[in-house]
């Protein structure tokens, strides 16, 4: 089964709802529930709240992350909004703004 | 000896994009570059690049605008492309096709209004002036 990758030059207005991983490489507005993995890359812009699996950030992400695994925030990353998941990393290099939440 | 050209904007920002099977998107997508749906979609779509409709994906949508656009999935919506419109023979659509060219393999289930911008022949036009 093809994953989905929301390509760079592509802009989602709404809502995204994904059984399976999903790659950003563009911009989402709205909602991101993905049942898998979540990868935000560098380039990308999500301005959403994202449900997810194991999530990587590289890029832009304003809104709250919830995740069933882990976070990692990569170098370049620029998160404003909570984070909650059970482990999280923030590299050094990643900007975040928000409150972690790792259910202890 | 290969020098990374600058790489015009438009290529450049025309990243591959799909949206997998497993996937609903409830809203409006837009951008530069192909896509592919294999997945559920209710809204619009507008690219400036190739589109394609798999084999399973379900689209309805009040507008599909693309610079070409192929379908083998179902589609409920009107389909408007600058360049061609191919339906596959899996596909199955309802709605209004419009494009440069328009074609429609064996099998392929279509409810709607063709509109192709071709020149018909002077000596079908009537002549003109």
């Amino acid at each position: 089964m093809a994953g989905t990758v929301i390509g760079a030059g592509i802009t989602i207005e709404g809502e995204v709802i994904s059984d399976e991983e999903v790659v950003v490489q563009g911009t989402i507005r709205g909602k991101l529930q993905a049942k898998e993995g979540v990868t935000v890359e560098a380039g990308a812009v999500v301005e959403a709240d994202i449900h997810g699996g194991p999530m990587v950030v590289a890029g832009a992400v304003t809104g709250n992350i919830v995740s069933s695994d882990r976070v990692d925030l990569q170098s370049g990353a620029r998160v404003v909004g909570n984070v909650k998941a059970s482990r999280i990393t923030i590299a050094d290099g990643a900007q975040f703004k928000g409150n972690v939440d790792m259910d202890v | 000896m290969a020098q990374p050209k600058a790489v015009s904007r438009s290529t450049r920002d025309a990243g591959p994009a799909t949206l997998g099977a497993g996937v609903r998107i409830r809203g409006r997508i837009s951008g530069d570059g192909d896509l592919t749906i294999l997945g559920t979609v209710e809204g619009s779509v507008v690219v400036r690049g190739e589109l394609t409709i798999g084999e399973g994906a379900d689209v309805s949508a009040d507008e599909l605008s693309a610079t070409s656009v192929t379908v083998a999935g179902k589609v409920e919506g009107n389909v408007l492309a600058t360049g061609a419109v191919h339906l596959a023979s899996s596909a199955r659509v309802r709605g209004d096709l419009k494009g440069s060219s328009i074609s429609l393999e064996e099998g392929a289930q279509f409810a709607g209004r063709i509109d192709a911008d071709f020149e018909l022949p002077p000596e079908l036009t009537g002549k003109s002036r």
